[in-house]
């Protein structure tokens, strides 16, 4: 068994009964193939990147299973032949899952969140934030970077080859 | 001709691995907020001389950004208006 994750972008005007009939049909095919899923993210509309047919916005939703390879076959083969599903990528995170031993550790972790609900999530988010504008100040040091050098490359390569042009004339000149 | 020295200008850098500093960061093609840093304005991948990670993390780095890209969490290119 290995474990995966199917991200899918949905056409954004879909209605949302369709989406819950899409979903359930979908988890249906993966248990089917007795895989298991652990959840199911609905990330709601987003702006993509760039158009997708002609969309510029798409509704994303992530299936995270434990299942066999066999799946991903069907799986994407479904993708492919539904309408709405506008983009769709499989990705493995792990080979060789332990299904029960990963039931078990998923129901440690849950008792381990309901012992200690909430304080060190907030703690960790706070971390993050710092660690974010962090780096947001170092990325503008790479862009300031970024626009010196290219100046510097610019300047420099036509003088390289002056150097190794005026060095070879003079060899053939003795030539002659 | 030009017998101006070549000055190499030390290259201003970060030194560091910024995922190697910081453990707890995990890079991740579902995160396009922090694959951004690592892009240019025009959407293309910062080169490793530049942002200053481990040739590991790098490697790391270029497929979460190729994936995001695929499934339109992050520009292939931005176009210049």
């Amino acid at each position: 068994m290995r474990r995966y994750e199917a991200l899918i972008v949905l056409d954004p005007d879909m209605p949302d009964d369709d989406v819950k009939a899409l979903n359930e049909r979908l988890s249906g095919i993966i248990k089917d193939h007795a895989g298991e899923i652990i959840k199911i993210e609905d990330w709601g509309t987003r702006k993509l990147a760039y158009l997708v047919r002609k969309k510029d916005k798409g509704r994303y939703i992530l299936f995270d299973f434990v299942s066999g390879p066999q799946l991903i076959n069907e799986l994407e083969r479904q993708f492919k032949i539904t309408e709405d599903v506008m983009k769709y990528l499989t990705v493995k995170l792990d080979d060789e899952v332990d299904l029960e031993a990963f039931k078990a550790k998923a129901e440690k972790e849950a008792v381990v969140t309901e012992a200690s609900p909430e304080a060190p999530t907030e703690e960790a988010k706070t971390e993050t934030a710092e660690a974010l504008t962090d780096v947001v100040v170092q990325e503008t040091e790479v862009t300031e970077v970024l626009a010196q050098p290219s100046d510097e490359l610019v300047a420099e390569e036509p003088a390289s080859t002056e150097n190794t042009t005026s060095s070879e004339s003079p060899t053939k000149e003795e030539g002659v | 001709m030009n017998n101006r020295p070549q000055k190499r200008r030390p290259f201003p850098r970060s030194k560091v691995c910024r995922f190697c500093a910081d453990s707890g960061l995990r890079m991740d093609y579902k995160d396009p907020s922090l694959l951004r840093i690592f892009v240019t304005e025009r959407g293309k991948i910062v080169p490793r001389r530049i942002s200053g990670n481990c040739a590991k993390h790098q490697r790391q780095l270029t497929t979460a950004i190729k994936r995001a890209r695929n499934i339109a969490l992050l520009p292939f290119t931005v176009p210049r208006r």
